[in-house]
């Protein structure tokens, strides 16, 4: 069993600066836990604290049933990945992969079979001879894994590996590293600034910002629920709508009047907790596929009618990104619709605006509780 | 094409700056290089390429100061019968002189003696063995005559040579007419008869008690402010006639005038003054150190010499048939100065070569050590305080080690580690300079390996060892030869602490080439460039180590 519990963990530096608030986390044997976040929020921290290359300020870490706050690194059965991929110059691709295990004092056949049944696994059979510097950046991300790999470790923390390689590289690591953690069964944590790579890769995912914890849950948890504003922001592409307004209660339910701009009427699923907000100033979330082009699309039921005016489009091919200038909203507004609904800069065009999946939050802070969701659910995290 | 902001003028006069530079800091190697090949006589010659006089039609002819060419010619007693297939007298042939009594024509390696048959020794005690033959060619021995009768262990001891650096005629001194006034002869007292009890006793042992006049420095001063007068002067209590009241032609010097012993290499740079008289007029040679001279010893002379030596246009010596040739001047390196620096047994370089080579490898080796795991923990390692220990390590860099030497020198005293290899290697296996610059080059190094190796399961000193160590080879390559060089050329700190002969080292060594009163500089110099040689190796196969360890460390103090 390698499930890590963090309990209280707390990392403060010596010059009294805290990067990690004391956070609780349980991430479950064989589970690919994604800890995402902006710079700065603890995510690399909390890794580096589980890794046993930064000392615990308070709290405890458990690797199975085993407090490892005091062990050494070489000694919790782990094995991790930089993302400078942090190969030894001076060693051949051989040599790198079997460094470990050599301090391990094992036999030299089966290291041999060991590194060559890695090295066969990540495509690397051809370069175990050379120097990494005559390696690309994919491959040498790949002798990283390899080297991790090599020593069937328990658990496998990841530190933003694919941040220094390009997007083609990068999609298809991200492939490569879901493929083999299907196939290697292990703990795996893994951290990075990529909503993208939180989202594909991890069986759950770990907000983090400002040295606390946000929302742990499933991706798709996460996207449609976000604990507070900002999870609803951190998450996605674009970045969710906030519109600033306030909660009226209208005949036939709840509605969102943005500031100096039309109201909105509520069909959020979950709004039991709105109507006592009445009358307070609150923000509402909008995800840019919940705008539509209203020249091309029918109204829902769900949604409002608006007017606003196209101010920048982006091509994505299959769908465009309309930024739309609203009133009542400083920011544009990012639309994502089909990017066969013709319109141009300029133009003012009916949108449609869909609150089914919509969020209020509780204030107009960067952390507002999100008020739209089930009941009970905070506890169920 | 001139460099942005820089004009061709200034940049090509800067180049020229710098070229001149560059020169000026060659010459002293140049003189190195060239008085290790020059004889002992020649030393303070200006000549960088080593030459000596010779006789016979090559090379530059030998010229007086007032630039009459100077003959030399072989007396007909001695000249073999001169025919075209035969010539008489050919570069390389042994000639004899006659110094004086038919004792001393013996073969060489006899002893001198009086003629009343005392033996004769020098100021050493050691007897004084005969040796007359002059050679020309490398080995040559061409003019002089001051017979250097020493024994060879004395010599390669001292390698000094009793130098006449000038000689005079006397005024008055004829030489036909007068055998006697040939004792007073002026000459220089040579720089190691500084002391007069010496030269006493050089007097009564070398010279059989028949006073030659010898004139220091101040005395040919006074010489010269006298001459030229009609009164007698008073030189040295001597009082001398001076029956020529015109001024005496200028003194003429003749250097590097070498002695050899036939079937030995030359060694004894031996000069002789020639005592040259007014112009044109064939002039007797004659030693200018009368050695061995007896009172019979007249200078009747055109029997008595074989050699002989002319100066002036008019080559034809008047009174004497023989052969004549050119006194000329050719390059000679004298080689044996490197023979004798590396194979003469009492000269034991390879002795502290070796000692100097044992030394500096420990020193390099530990210095590494040491230096790279004080780096180690300074860059590599977080503890309490350590940037503050750091600082006050490098703080003794400040310290100049004169101030340091006597201190250390008594804890060795203490310790009892005088004269012995610990005591020069042990202070010097800890430096802050190498810990700077190393803990410098690993301060570049990515945190990410080390916390790759510890997740990899290496301890803290296999992450020194198997990461750290490989990952700074150029860094300890500089310190390595920046240590080496430093060691190896160290003197005061191996002269304090291990004067003695089993511990001595090269630098220190290089003293006994210099005793008290003189220095034989073309062994010093040869003996020099050997100790040189491997840091000049060095340099050259290593250059930009030196570059980098400037840029890592800063300049090097």
């Amino acid at each position: 069993m390698a499930d890590i519990t963090l309990g209280k963990l707390v990392k403060r530096y010596d010059n009294g600066y805290t990067a990690v608030k004391g956070i609780d986390l349980r991430i479950r044997d064989k589970e690919f836990m994604v800890l995402v976040g902006p710079s700065g929020c603890g995510k690399s921290t909390t890794l580096r604290m589980i890794a046993g290359l930064e000392d615990v300020s308070s709290g405890e870490i458990r690797i199975g049933e085993r407090v490892v706050n005091d062990v050494e690194p070489k000694d919790r059965d782990i094995a991790m990945v930089f993302q400078n991929y942090a190969l030894y110059p001076h060693m051949t691709v051989y040599e790198n992969m079997a460094y470990g295990l050599k301090l391990r004092r094992m036999p030299r056949g089966q290291i041999d079979a060991q590194v060559g049944e890695a090295a066969k696994m990540l495509g690397l059979e051809a370069q175990l001879p050379k120097l990494p510097k005559l390696l690309s950046g994919g491959q040498r991300q790949r002798v990283a894994l390899g080297r991790a790999i090599v020593r069937h470790p328990k658990v496998f923390l990841f530190d933003e590996p694919l941040s220094n390689l390009d997007a083609k590289l990068r999609a298809e690591m991200r492939f490569e590293l879901k493929s083999l953690q299907s196939r290697l069964q292990t703990t795996m944590v893994y951290v990075t600034h990529d909503q993208i790579e939180a989202m594909t890769l991890g069986d759950r995912i770990t907000v983090m910002s400002v040295g606390e914890i946000q929302q742990v849950a499933t991706p798709t948890t996460i996207y449609d629920f976000p604990f507070n504003r900002f999870v609803a922001s951190f998450i996605g592409t674009p970045v969710m709508n906030f519109l600033a307004g306030r909660l009226e209660q209208a005949e036939g339910g709840m509605r969102f009047a943005i500031d100096q701009g039309p109201a909105l009427r509520l069909h959020a699923a979950h709004q039991e907790s709105l109507p006592a907000m009445a009358g307070m100033d609150t923000v509402i979330g909008v995800r840019p596929e919940h705008l539509s082009h209203g020249a091309f699309t029918p109204t829902a039921q769900t949604a409002t009618r608006i007017e606003a005016e196209v101010a920048v489009i982006e091509n994505m091919g299959d769908h465009q990104y309309v930024y739309l200038r609203m009133p009542g909203s400083s920011e544009p507004v990012v639309m994502k619709c089909n990017s066969h609904h013709r319109c141009k800069p300029g133009e003012k065009i009916p949108v449609n605006i869909d609150t089914a999946l919509a969020h209020v939050f509780a204030d107009r802070s960067d952390h507002a509780r999100t008020l739209t969701l089930p009941i009970g659910f905070a506890q169920q995290q | 094409m001139a460099r942005e902001g820089v004009s061709r003028p200034a940049a090509l006069a800067s180049h020229v700056l710098l070229i001149l530079v560059g020169i000026t800091m060659l010459l002293p190697f140049l003189w190195m290089v060239g008085t290790s090949l020059k004889g002992e006589g020649e030393v303070f010659q200006h000549n960088v390429i080593p030459e000596a006089i010779g006789l016979g039609a090559e090379g530059t002819p030998v010229r007086t100061r007032d630039g009459k060419p100077v003959y030399a010619a072989v007396a007909a007693a001695a000249a073999a019968p001169d025919t075209p297939e035969h010539p008489a007298w050919i570069r390389g042939d042994e000639i004899r002189v006659h110094l004086g009594t038919p004792v001393q024509q013996g073969s060489s390696g006899e002893r001198a003696a009086m003629p009343d048959g005392e033996s004769l020794s020098d100021d050493l005690g050691i007897p004084a063995q005969l040796g007359n033959i002059l050679r020309d060619g490398d080995r040559a021995a061409e003019l002089g005559s001051l017979a250097r009768f020493r024994d060879p262990r004395a010599f390669d001891k001292y390698a000094e040579v009793a130098v006449v650096e000038r000689g005079f005629t006397a005024p008055g001194f004829d030489a036909q007419a007068n055998e006697a006034t040939a004792r007073a002869w002026f000459c220089e007292r040579p720089g190691r008869y500084r002391s007069d009890a010496a030269w006493e006793k050089l007097v009564a042992t070398r010279f059989g008690g028949c006073i030659p006049l010898m004139l220091d420095h101040a005395l040919s001063d006074e010489w010269a402010s006298h001459s030229g007068k009609a009164e007698p002067v008073t030189i040295g209590g001597v009082s001398v006639a001076n029956r020529n009241p015109k001024p005496t032609t200028p003194f003429y010097q003749f250097k590097n005038l070498s002695w050899g012993q036939p079937g030995q290499p030359v060694r004894d740079k031996t000069l002789a003054a020639v005592l040259c008289r007014a112009s044109g007029e064939a002039v007797r040679f004659t030693p200018a150190f009368p050695v061995f001279r007896t009172e019979d010893d007249a200078l009747k002379a055109d029997e008595r010499s074989d050699l002989m030596v002319f100066v002036g246009d008019e080559p034809a010596p008047r009174t004497i048939a023989g052969r004549e040739l050119a006194l000329t001047r050719h390059a000679r390196f004298v080689w044996s100065n490197y023979q004798t620096v590396l194979t003469d047994p009492n000269v034991k370089m390879t002795l502290f070569a070796w000692n100097s080579l044992f030394i500096s490898v420990s020193v390099v080796l530990l210095q590494i050590l040491t230096s790279s795991l004080a780096a180690f923990a300074f860059s590599r390692l977080d503890w309490k305080g350590r940037d503050v220990v750091f600082l006050a390590y490098l703080g003794t860099m400040m310290v100049p080690a004169a101030i340091t030497m006597i201190p250390n020198y008594l804890i060795l005293q203490k310790l009892g580690w005088l004269n012995s290899f610990k005591g020069l290697i042990l202070p010097a296996a800890a430096s802050a300079y190498g810990t700077f610059m190393l803990r410098q080059y690993m301060l570049t190094l990515p945190k990410g390996l080390e916390e790759a190796a510890r997740i990899d399961g290496a301890s803290v000193l296999r992450v020194w060892w198997d990461i750290i160590m490989p990952l700074c080879k150029p860094a300890v390559i500089t310190l390595a030869i920046f240590t080496f060089g430093g060691t190896w050329m160290s003197f005061t700190w191996p002269l304090i602490v291990a004067p003695d002969e089993q511990v001595r080292v090269l630098p220190v060594a290089l003293q006994q080439f210099s005793s008290g009163q003189s220095t034989a500089y073309s062994l010093l110099m040869a003996a020099s460039l050997v100790m040189m040689l491997p840091m000049l190796i060095l340099f050259v196969f290593g250059q930009k180590y030196f570059v980098r360890g400037i840029q890592l460390g800063g300049v090097k103090g």
